[in-house]
């Protein structure tokens, strides 16, 4: 039996080779939207904002701070801002944290941020929430975050989440970026 | 039965379409690669940086969240060599944290060593000398900032070198108004740019 040892054509060489650059196309065009994501994430519950978050915790858990659960439950969250502290001292210490951790928002939601079968669920309402409809990176981060399902195990019901503007060390007033955190209320 | 076997090889014209078409290839992977190479260099410097940070941030913030602070205390560091503050803690320990920056001289020629140094105030021959320490009084561990390049460059009086890091410490500030306790420190590097820092704050003798 005669072998055949033609090899392929320069055609059937173009052809596989756009075939494989076409692959290799789609899976780049897949993955660069991941990288982007993944360099998201860095600005995500770092230690600094972890710390900013605590913080601001704190000053939610204060005694001087009556948290309107009505309101919570129907619009899902409640904004906090240091006026809210009717204590003056925990007033005053709050606003210099504020400042000197580059706050820019706190916002309260229930402990469980994502529940399909209430119509209050924050994840849900978020987008259309006065305080965050125009805010799309915060919008983002609590997409990224987990609905909390399991209950706390040290009881706590609410949740912070905080957004940063901080200052990126140069001279401009514009240059800034924005980091977030959460943490749990325990009150 | 005897094989005929094919020894025709390639034609001129099918070496030279393939050189081509790797050639293509190649001229247009190179960007793409170096590029790529780059970003690996930048992310390993964002992590030894981030290292760095997480380590130094978390032995502090320990401190500040656990204990409290009750004072800070700000001085100088010799003249014009940084910082050194000490920290009083609601248990009545104390904490020193001591930030050392000393730029060193970066130009390359007399002329401009003269130029831009002299006026500075920084000798001609001096190194850059960048590092944080933190811990109890008389045990304090030193936190080596990374090295993440450094130039040697040789020294105008003749001998030797001194060296320059790529990655500085940009600026610190250190504060305590309005009874909190803040510390800024702000990196810089070439290719990371001023936006990582060391951010603290605490309030003094929150009840």
């Amino acid at each position: 039996m005669k072998k055949n040892n033609k090899g392929f054509v320069l055609v059937e060489t173009l052809v596989v080779t756009v075939f494989v650059m076409a692959v290799f196309s789609v899976i780049y065009i897949n993955f660069y939207p991941l990288a982007g994501e993944y360099e998201r994430r860095e600005f995500y519950d770092d230690i600094d904002s972890k710390y900013g978050a605590y913080w601001m915790k704190v000053f939610v858990q204060r005694s001087s701070f009556s948290l309107n659960t009505s309101l919570l439950n129907s619009q899902g969250y409640v904004t906090f801002t240091c006026n809210n502290l009717t204590n003056a001292e925990d007033q005053s210490f709050c606003n210099a944290m504020w400042d000197k951790l580059y706050v820019n928002q706190v916002i309260v939601t229930n402990y469980r941020i994502g529940d399909d079968s209430k119509s209050t669920d924050f994840k849900r309402k978020a987008p259309t929430s006065s305080a965050l409809a125009n805010n799309p990176s915060f919008l983002a981060y609590i997409s990224y975050l987990p609905d909390f399902v399991t209950a706390s195990l040290n009881g706590a019901k609410y949740r912070v989440l905080v957004e940063f503007k901080r200052p990126n060390g140069t001279l401009e007033a514009d240059d800034f970026y924005y980091t977030y955190s959460n943490m749990e209320v325990i009150k | 039965m005897i094989r005929k076997l094919n020894n025709k090889g390639m034609s001129a014209i099918e070496i030279l379409v393939t050189f081509v078409l790797v050639a293509i290839i190649v001229v247009s992977m190179y960007d793409g690669i170096v590029g790529l190479k780059e970003k690996e260099t930048i992310s390993s410097h964002k992590l030894s940086l981030a290292t760095y940070k997480n380590l130094l941030t978390k032995d502090i913030q320990d401190d500040l969240i656990k204990i409290g602070l009750a004072g800070a205390d700000i001085q100088p560091l010799n003249v014009d060599e940084g910082y050194y503050v000490t920290l009083t803690l609601r248990d009545g320990s104390k904490r020193i944290l001591e930030v050392k920056q000393v730029f060193g001289c970066e130009a390359l020629d007399y002329d401009e060593a003269l130029q831009v140094c002299g006026q500075r105030g920084i000798d001609l021959n001096q190194s850059d000398e960048f590092s944080i320490s933190y811990g109890p009084e008389g045990n304090l561990t030193e936190y080596p900032i990374p090295d993440l390049g450094h130039e040697e460059i040789a020294n105008f009086s003749g001998t030797g070198t001194h060296t320059i890091y790529t990655l500085r410490i940009n600026e610190v500030n250190i504060t305590t108004s309005n009874q909190v306790f803040s510390l800024r420190i702000t990196f810089t590097h070439p290719d990371l740019g001023t936006n990582y820092s060391i951010d603290i704050a605490s309030p003094i003798n929150y009840p």
